[in-house]
């Protein structure tokens, strides 16, 4: 990691009290973001990748807590700040991209008006001035400034997700975290949204935390990829890296299992089982009842990342013993 | 000679009318329709797997739908080996649907929350009258077991709610066989899983597939799941075929500048270097233009193209595009891999 870091969260632990029992979504998970790095993090329904975008804002659900760990923004831990000092931060240093555009938008105000009224929750200046600032930014991601006037019915689903980013980006943030941004969009739509992304981190500097269920994905968009498995991270290192030589058995049946576009192959690969119930999680290695390549080991012990190669962080005891082809 | 198809569908079409205020009513202003499937033909043939590909709202669902009779088509014929059942209806149908059946994309909807996974994989015997309670249960069971829900007898007397969406998915494939049938829709059936169990419900179905002599319609939007299990594979376009052919034709030679886009844009390295940008989102589907539909967003558009609609080029016996500018993108995208 470089020592310039913007964002970095160091031993995190949340949990979430239900009415099943205390789950650990997020165990000891520590990640450093420079700027204008794009990290993904991957990982599949539960385990806990959503979760830590809502940490890092400090917007956990009611039963939901932080137990352990710092995460420092610009040498500020936001684990200290009160809630007036966290308002300060939301949206004007680290915003953020919900998955849902239709539900992250107000539907009886119009476009103009929700962007003004977030700028003006945090700058002193007169309302014409927010708009032609709206207006403006709109303009400058290549949506129609026309729009202003929309309700967010009015708009395509591809629409309305630029309209949540310029919403998100308004502030000039330093971090964007952005949760499965193109979830429900169809690739087309999709692969505009990404190159959109891009683009903010090229021209404006933005760092972004890119979380998604789609390694695809995370690799068009991301420099590094972290990939989470039960509220563990199990794998970080850079894109290429991780796709030319994952070492995690997770991350390499995860990257079988994508069915990737090919005219030679028909072969689909799965991983058997399904992920754990996070109340009562496997003792040792979480992955191990699904891990092709456990060992008694695996299910006493659980093991520790540990930096394999250079800027290359694997969780497994057996890390790099079976070749990936 | 044997028929070797099993579904034929010809000059397909299915309009909604778009609801309507009551004040509009009143003023009796003319009815709008959306065109869902507009004008369709295409067979599929006993023992393949058919893929529709395309993007939302761009028809594929309703065509699966009026195949098995779950939306009445406004126009076209829809032939089930050999019989037209584009009308049948009642006991005739009933007793048909025996042979054709659906998987839906959302297992968390389309398994009734109050019945027990048992009851809900049976409840098709119990309406068609097949066998003795004692053989209901064991056909059950072994329906259980080909799905891959061990220890069957365990999973009989659960809830739809204490399953995960995966074994939900199973429960609703046992649904969907325990009539034996020989044609199967599947609608998206895995598109709201995560990876990892994604390819294990795909593989089941395929190993189905072998061991009861079925016949799929697979409906997705995802071309790398179509590229790994189909035969054959259309995409469609605002309610129309835009390209048909065999998989390799489709995905190594594609010849429709839609079907470019959708390919290169999808994530991933296996596509890397070459993407066709195309701008805009599907439009909706009420006001339909006069000459190709894709016009707007096309980077190959030319007068022509605005004018007339395109029909099908044939390219190969197998592989049809409806497009004006097939040369000129044979030139720019010889092939894709």
């Amino acid at each position: 990691m470089t020592n310039q870091e913007l964002l970095s969260i160091k031993n995190l632990s949340v949990v979430y009290n239900t009415t099943r029992g205390r789950l650990i979504a997020i165990d000891n998970f520590s990640l450093g973001l420079s700027e204008g790095e794009i990290i993904s993090v991957v990982g599949e329904s539960g385990s806990g990748k959503s979760t830590l975008g809502y940490a890092i804002l400090r917007i956990l659900p009611p039963n939901g807590k932080i137990v352990n760990g710092e995460i420092h923004f610009n040498g500020i831990n936001i684990i200290q700040l009160s809630e007036k000092e966290l308002r300060e931060l939301r949206g004007k240093k680290i915003s953020m991209i919900f998955q849902d555009p239709m539900t992250s938008l107000d539907p009886l105000m119009r476009i103009g008006d929700q962007i003004v009224e977030t700028i003006l929750e945090h700058e002193k200046m007169d309302k014409e001035e927010a708009w032609n600032i709206g207006a403006n930014l709109l303009e400058s991601l290549g949506i129609d400034s026309e729009r202003m006037y929309d309700f967010p019915h009015q708009l395509s689903g591809g629409m309305r997700q630029r309209i949540v980013i310029a919403l998100a980006i308004v502030l000039n943030p330093k971090v964007v975290i952005a949760d499965e941004p193109t979830t429900g969009l169809d690739v087309i739509v999709q692969y505009q949204i990404l190159d959109l992304l891009k683009r903010l981190r090229d021209e404006r500097k933005i760092s972004i935390i890119f979380i998604t269920h789609d390694l695809g994905l995370a690799y068009d968009i991301s420099d590094r990829i972290a990939v989470m498995y039960a509220g563990k991270l199990v794998e970080l290192a850079e894109k290429n890296k991780l796709f030319d030589r994952p070492l995690h058995p997770y991350t390499q049946g995860l990257l079988k299992s994508i069915p990737e576009l090919s005219i030679d192959s028909k072969n689909l690969v799965s991983i058997p089982g399904y992920p754990p119930d996070m109340v009562t999680p496997p003792r040792g290695c979480r992955f191990h009842p699904r891990c092709p390549i456990a060992m008694s080991l695996c299910r006493q012990k659980e093991p520790k990342l540990i930096e394999v190669e250079k800027n290359h962080y694997v969780r497994c005891f057996r890390s790099g013993e079976v070749a990936f082809k | 000679m044997m028929n070797t198809k099993i579904v034929e569908v010809e000059n397909l079409r299915k309009l909604f009318p778009v609801q309507k205020s009551f004040l509009d009513r009143l003023l009796s202003k003319k009815i709008e329709y959306v065109h869902a499937v507009d004008d369709i033909s295409f067979n599929i043939k006993i023992g393949e797997v058919f893929c529709l590909v395309g993007e939302s709202g761009c028809g594929k669902s309703t065509t699966g739908y009026l195949i098995v009779r779950l939306l009445e088509p406004t126009d076209g014929k829809i032939i089930f080996r050999g019989i037209d059942i584009t009308h049948i209806k009642g006991e005739e149908l009933r007793k048909l649907r025996k042979e054709f059946q659906i998987i839906f994309q959302d297992p968390y909807a389309s398994l009734n929350p109050r019945m027990k996974i048992g009851d809900i994989i049976r409840h098709p015997l119990d309406i068609h009258m097949i066998g003795t309670r004692e053989e209901r249960r064991e056909k059950v069971l072994s329906m259980l077991k080909d799905v891959g829900l061990y220890p069957p007898e365990q999973f009989y007397d659960k809830y739809p709610h204490q399953l995960s969406g995966g074994q939900r998915q199973r429960v609703a494939i046992a649904r969907a066989l325990v009539l034996q049938p020989k044609f199967l829709v599947a609608d998206e059936p895995t598109s709201m899983l995560d990876v990892s169990v994604q390819a294990n419900i795909v593989n089941l179905m395929m190993d189905l597939k072998r061991r009861f002599n079925l016949t799929y319609l697979y409906i997705t939007h995802d071309f790398g799941i179509a590229s790994k299990i189909c035969d054959r594979i259309a995409v469609m376009y605002l309610g129309k075929i835009v390209e048909i052919g065999k998989r390799e034709e489709v995905l190594g030679e594609p010849r429709h500048p839609y079907t470019i886009a959708l390919l290169t844009s999808i994530p991933g390295r296996k596509i890397a270097g070459k993407k066709l940008k195309i701008r805009g989102e599907v439009p909706n589907a009420i006001n339909i233009p006069i000459g190709c539909r894709f016009y707007a967003r096309c980077p190959y558009k030319k007068d022509i193209c605005q004018e007339l609609e395109p029909k099908f080029t044939k390219l190969s016996e197998t592989h049809y595009v409806a497009c004006h500018n097939i040369e000129m993108i044979k030139k720019d995208w010889p092939t894709l891999f």
